[in-house]
């Protein structure tokens, strides 16, 4: 038994970023929760009307959708791992490319509304156009808040706001950006590949 | 050097992971194989995410826990719900 090992171990766990942040995670978690069991209980109920929706549905764009907002995770872990490296040009580097991503995901979905809305394909269409706009809507805003957050960030950086051992504020972007992530990666096999 | 390493061996297996589970789910002979393994795609996506990219490896056990649990919670009620309709 080490008690002081334990004690040290136990003090050293912390949550990456402020403690705030993750209560507005855990929350938004519920919320796109309830949203799914939705969806996937209207699907249950009205399957016809769904496999029809769905296979109106550009599954290219979805999976370009998805690479792309893990390619943004990717670079924003860099970003935090470049700032607690104390390299500081590096980080606005890997933010720049994680936005570029998080824009060519809002373009390409922009880009797929654009062609479901020319289609005659509308929130009044039927049940499975109502929860998808709803859920893809939605997420689709978290998305355009996590682009602000990460400017917002990325200026902080660039004016040396962030410094070795005070990285708090971008840690809770990046958690939020990553959430963002995580829910997309229930999203797409749920709306676009599940029929 | 090693970190940015993992990190980015990570990424490529989230790339190509996300790639496997769109080409399981076009084939038409696996819908109950092909929604099992989608939605366990599903949950090592999240996973990688929430360990290694969220940091959550060295937080607190409760969150973490929380969030490990979440992906696995939703995919299995939908696959669950998928499979009885």
């Amino acid at each position: 038994m080490q008690p002081d090992k334990a004690i040290t171990t136990h003090a050293s766990r912390q949550l990456p970023g402020d403690l705030a942040m993750w209560l507005f995670i855990g929350a938004e978690l519920t919320a796109f929760a309830l949203l799914f069991m939705v969806y996937a209980s209207s699907r249950a109920l009205h399957p016809e009307v769904f496999a029809q929706g769905q296979s109106q549905l550009n599954s290219q764009i979805g999976l370009l959708n998805t690479m792309a907002l893990l390619s943004s995770s990717y670079f924003v872990v860099n970003a935090v791992a470049s700032v607690k490296a104390a390299r500081r040009h590096w980080a606005i580097g890997h933010l720049l490319v994680a936005i570029s991503f998080g824009l060519a995901y809002v373009v390409l979905k922009s880009i797929e509304y654009y062609q479901s809305f020319s289609a005659g394909y509308g929130l009044t269409t039927n049940v499975f156009y109502q929860y998808y706009f709803l859920l893809t809507g939605f997420h689709y805003l978290h998305v355009i808040l996590g682009l602000i957050l990460l400017t917002w960030v990325t200026l902080k950086v660039a004016a040396n706001d962030y410094t070795v051992g005070n990285t708090s504020g971008l840690e809770s972007v990046a958690s939020y950006w990553h959430m963002v992530d995580v829910l997309w990666l229930v999203l797409f096999p749920l709306v676009y590949l599940l029929h | 050097m090693i970190k940015a390493l993992l990190r980015f061996i990570l990424w490529l297996l989230l790339l190509l992971l996300t790639l496997a589970s769109a080409s399981f789910a076009e084939q038409p002979d696996m819908r109950l194989y092909g929604l099992i393994i989608v939605l366990l795609i599903t949950v090592v996506k999240a996973t990688v995410i929430s360990e290694f990219f969220m940091g959550l490896a060295g937080a607190p056990w409760l969150w973490r826990a929380l969030m490990m649990a979440y992906v696995p919670v939703i995919a299995s009620t939908i696959g669950t719900i998928f499979f009885l309709t």
